[in-house]
């Protein structure tokens, strides 16, 4: 028996038992109905008692009763009615009922089986024959199985048929269970979530994604609208206006399908961000909501991830171009720390701000006191020939001037433009933005770029902002420039307007201001002539710069003056300076100085030297030698120095230089090196007052612009030939001096005593007269000149006043003077001229004398 | 050598000696005339002015010389000036005949003598 059986086994024990119960009732009712005699009735009862019997055990087992105990069973069937054919005699027709296992063998079991009982009947029922010798046997054999031979087989082939039949739609059931099971599997492996809902969005069933998405069993999913699962309230509506915006569509033109992005809250408090795509199917008449739900929290999260990352370097990206423009802002602003002079700052702060807009070219226009704007330009872009001045109401920078607002101006034309050649730099884009000092428009910065560069809103307020940071510098270098103007103005006035003119030194001094330095130094010199002959001479350098310093300059040059014409020395006048600057602790100034008394009868030079670079002495023969001594600490450092003067002689053609440290000081060299530098260029010329001065310049300053103020102050004593000449201050302290050069002089050429006497007196009364009476204004000199010829020595005094002529005025105290002159010399002569008068004095030497 | 002019004054009894030292011109003249007044009290009974150290006058410092002499003798005080012989000063002095103002001698002692016991001008 192949195969699954049609039957079980419980519905073929039924059915046997059925066979015996009615084999049993045959039985009684032939014993109890009249019949042939013949019939053994006991037997009959007995065999229907057993069949009976059989039947409640077949019952009993049910669907428990095995295979074989089943054809068992059919088997005793067969007996039992062959027993009952038996005692019955062949004659009845008890042998019809042998259909009864035929067919109940072929319609339960299969057809070979079937077939092997029905031989096994026909075996039995030939026996009872034979031994019976009934009549026609072989007919009655034949009937008895030919019968459910025939019926047998038809049902067998017809429950075979069924059979078929129920076993392909087994297969086909089978096939399509486990289909589903891979389609379950497909959905339930998946990780989107699928659901099916009704018409009214009831939820039909739901795979294993769902369930974990909407974070509930599917029991709690099945059966209840979808709504209900997790969809914020706020949703609803819309959830229902969209299913039947699909419905409806779907009825129209087919549109069965929608995507909604979702977010359902679990159960657990969590979240879902999920995209449902929903499309509608129609079955069995029904519409059916199939809906994929997708997480999509990650895609969101990944995206944010995206969108953050991107932002950030974006952020990145622009922290660092404000990065650079602020440092490119700052480096506008540096610009005025450094730069002190607008000549220097506004092309670097042009150069600047181009770089801070990236612009092709820049320029500053500044307001000027005449209400004319005045160009500055400091790139290529702009023609060589812009004009230096624009008319404040010109052009672009007039508009931003006017408005005191910011002017953008694209792909200019000739006439927007004050200077036309602009367009010849293809400047597609012009910015103007005015420059504001204390809310006025003190100038416009403008800007422009190349095409096809525009400029836009953001370039505006960059300018604007680098704008300020201008306007700051060129306030700043105003200011600085009014306070530097000050602070020059103040220490050129400190030094002295000329030098005093000595008899028997010539002075020459030169001061030069630092050029790159923006700040006024604090070196000055001063040269003051003395009763007697002699010249102070004031070499200093205050440190620190600007206002202050020359503040304190002049303080201590006007405290110099005053010591000096008290009559000290240059040790005591040092003492008393630096006491002063000590007792002036708001200067905290410090300073060096050098000064030195120059006797020029003498030749003798005293000095102290104030923490100050060493003055420099030339021989006659130029031979240089720094003046080593006297050297103590600066002034305002000790409270007691005690500074002491050191002497020496500067003899007759020699020369002393002082300076500060400028002239010696270069960077990245020694100062030996300058100072041996400075001596080497002294000695190498003439020891002229000003040549001196240039040559050193010269030599210390090639370029002529310094780094450090340069001061410098020479003297030359000057020597003495047989034509002595001098120009004389017009004032009687100059007298002293007068004498002593004319003495030395005399003794020079070996004039006797009594010709000193007479020639220096007469000479002294000349001048005296020449101060006295020729109305000479300050800084006035006379001339005097001494020659010696042919033994006689002639004196001229010259100077630019009117004598008053002796005989012209009344005798006077004065008149002695003139008359002591004409017993003191052989010849006089009053030349009195439109210019000045002039005397003529004349003595011939009493001794023999060499010219 | 070529200094200011100074000044020093000595009591020697009923006298006073002014020691000028430096050159006299018209720059300060006026100035020293002033301050050798000054330097003879008005109970001394004479005065030797001491031109010794003085290397030059001028006219303006012989007039004031002059002047300072007449005053002095207005208060009864006698004056005697010293100058060495040969010195430039004495040249000066002679020139302008300044011994009929007051008498001249060639050292202190003997200006001092002289105003102890009047005598002949040395000329």
């Amino acid at each position: 028996m192949q195969g699954p059986s049609t039957f079980d086994n419980r519905t073929k024990a039924r059915s046997l038992a059925f066979l015996f119960a009615a084999g049993a009732l045959v039985g009684g009712l032939t014993v109890a109905f009249p019949h042939e005699q013949g019939i053994a009735e006991g037997r009959v009862l007995l065999v229907a008692a057993v069949s009976l019997v059989l039947a409640l055990a077949c019952l009993r087992l049910g669907g428990r009763i095995s295979e074989w105990l089943l054809h068992g069973a059919l088997a005793s069937v067969t007996v039992i009615l062959s027993l009952v054919v038996h005692y019955t005699g062949p004659a009845t027709l008890y042998p019809l009922i042998y259909t009864w296992p035929a067919l109940y063998a072929f319609y339960f079991f299969s057809t070979p089986t079937a077939l092997a009982h029905l031989a096994s009947i026909g075996a039995a029922y030939a026996t009872v024959l034979s031994i019976d010798d009934a009549m026609d046997a072989t007919i009655r054999l034949l009937l008895v199985l030919g019968t459910p031979l025939v019926i047998g087989l038809l049902i067998s082939r017809l429950l075979g048929k069924m059979r078929e039949g129920l076993q392909r739609s087994a297969r086909q059931e089978r096939a399509l269970r486990s289909s589903e099971k891979r389609t379950r599997l497909i959905l339930d492996s998946s990780r989107d979530g699928f659901i099916s809902t009704d018409a009214q969005g009831r939820v039909l069933d739901a795979n294993a994604a769902a369930e974990s998405l909407l974070g509930r069993s599917r029991a709690e999913i099945v059966g209840r609208p979808f709504q209900e699962l997790g969809i914020p309230d706020s949703e609803h509506r819309r959830f229902d206006e969209r299913r039947q915006a699909l419905l409806e569509g779907a009825r129209e033109d087919g549109m069965r399908h929608l995507a909604l992005r979702v977010s359902i809250d679990r159960p657990d408090g969590t979240r879902l961000n999920g995209e449902t795509m929903i499309w509608l199917v129609e079955r069995d008449g029904e519409w059916i909501f199939n809906a994929r739900l997708t997480d999509i929290g990650d895609r969101l999260r990944e995206q944010e991830e995206r969108e953050r990352l991107v932002a950030a370097e974006a952020a990145r990206e622009q922290a660092e171009r404000a990065t650079t423009t602020i440092a490119r802002l700052q480096a506008v602003a540096d610009a005025a720390l450094t730069l002190h002079h607008l000549d220097e700052l506004l092309p670097t702060i042009l150069q600047r701000t181009r770089e801070v807009m990236d612009a092709d070219a820049a320029a500053v226009l500044l307001v000027q006191d005449d209400g004319s704007l005045s160009l500055l330009s400091a790139d290529d872009a702009a023609s060589p020939q812009r004009p230096d001045r624009v008319r404040a109401d010109a052009g672009i920078a007039g508009r931003v001037l006017a408005s005191g607002e910011p002017v953008l101006v694209h792909d200019p034309t000739a006439d927007v433009l004050a200077d036309p050649a602009v367009l010849d730099a293809q400047i597609a884009s012009i910015l103007g933005v005015p420059l504001l000092s204390d809310g006025e428009v003190v100038g416009v910065i403008e800007v422009g770029v190349r095409s096809p560069r525009y400029l836009g809103a953001e370039d505006i307020d960059l300018l604007r902002l680098t704008a300020d940071r201008v306007a700051l510098a060129i306030d700043h270098a105003r200011a600085f420039g009014r306070e530097h103007r000050i602070a020059e103005t103040l220490q050129r006035s400190l030094l002295p307007q000329s030098l005093p003119a000595l008899p028997g030194v010539k002075l020459g001094a030169r001061y030069l201001p630092a050029a790159s330095e923006s700040e006024v130094g604090g070196d000055w010199y001063d040269a003051i002539a003395l009763p007697g002959g002699r010249v102070l001479l004031v070499m200093g350098d205050v440190s620190g710069k600007g206002l202050a310093a020359a503040s304190t300059l002049g303080a201590l040059r006007n405290a110099i003056r005053a010591y000096a014409l008290e009559g000290h020395g240059p040790a005591e006048i040092a003492e008393l300076l630096n006491r002063f600057v000590l007792a002036e602790p708001a200067h905290d100034h410090m300073a060096t100085l050098v000064l030195a008394v120059f006797d020029a009868v003498s030749g003798e030079l005293s000095w102290v030297n104030a923490g100050h670079p060493p003055p420099l002495a030339l021989a006659a023969d130029g031979t240089p030698r720094f003046l080593e001594g006297a050297r103590s600490v600066p002034l305002g450092v000790l409270a007691f120095p005690g500074y002491e003067a050191a002497e020496t002689v500067v003899a007759p053609g020699g020369a002393v230089v002082l300076y500060t440290d400028g002239l010696i000081e270069r960077r990245g060299e020694h100062l030996d090196t300058g100072m041996a530098m400075i001596a080497e260029a002294a000695a190498e010329g003439p020891l002229e007052a000003g040549a001196l001065c240039d040559r050193l310049l010269a030599a210390a300053v090639p370029t002529g612009a310094t780094s450090d103020d340069v001061a410098l102050l020479t003297l030359c004593h000057v020597p003495l030939g047989t034509r002595l000449e001098l120009d004389m201050p017009s004032q009687p302290s100059a007298l002293g001096s007068l004498r002593g050069l004319l003495r030395r002089w005399l003794a020079q050429i070996d004039a006797s005593d009594a010709d000193v006497h007479a020639i220096v007196m007469a000479a002294s009364e000349a001048c005296t007269n020449a101060i006295e009476h020729a109305g000479a204004a300050d800084g006035d000199t006379i001339a005097v000149l001494a020659l010696l010829r042919d033994g006689e020595v002639e004196v001229t005094v010259r100077d630019r006043g009117h004598w008053r002529d002796q005989r012209a005025s009344p005798p006077s105290e004065q008149g002695r003077g003139l008359d002591l002159i004409g017993v003191l010399m052989d010849d006089v002569r009053v030349e009195i001229g439109e210019d000045g008068t002039t005397v003529h004095l004349r003595r011939r030497l009493s001794s023999k004398v060499t010219a | 050598m070529n200094a200011p002019a100074t000044l020093t004054s000595e009591r020697r009894g009923d006298h006073v000696v002014v020691a000028v030292r430096g050159e006299l011109d018209v720059f300060n003249a006026a100035q020293m005339a002033g301050a050798i007044e000054a330097a003879v009290p008005s109970d001394a009974h004479g005065a030797v002015i001491d031109l010794s150290e003085v290397g030059f006058l001028d006219s303006t410092a012989i007039r004031k010389l002059f002047a300072l002499t007449a005053r002095l003798g207005e208060r009864r005080q006698r004056v005697q000036v010293v100058s060495p012989e040969g010195s430039m000063v004495l040249r000066t002095l002679q020139l302008v005949e300044f011994s009929r103002a007051a008498p001249m001698n060639d050292t202190l002692e003997q200006a001092l003598a002289q105003l102890e016991h009047p005598g002949p001008a040395p000329g």
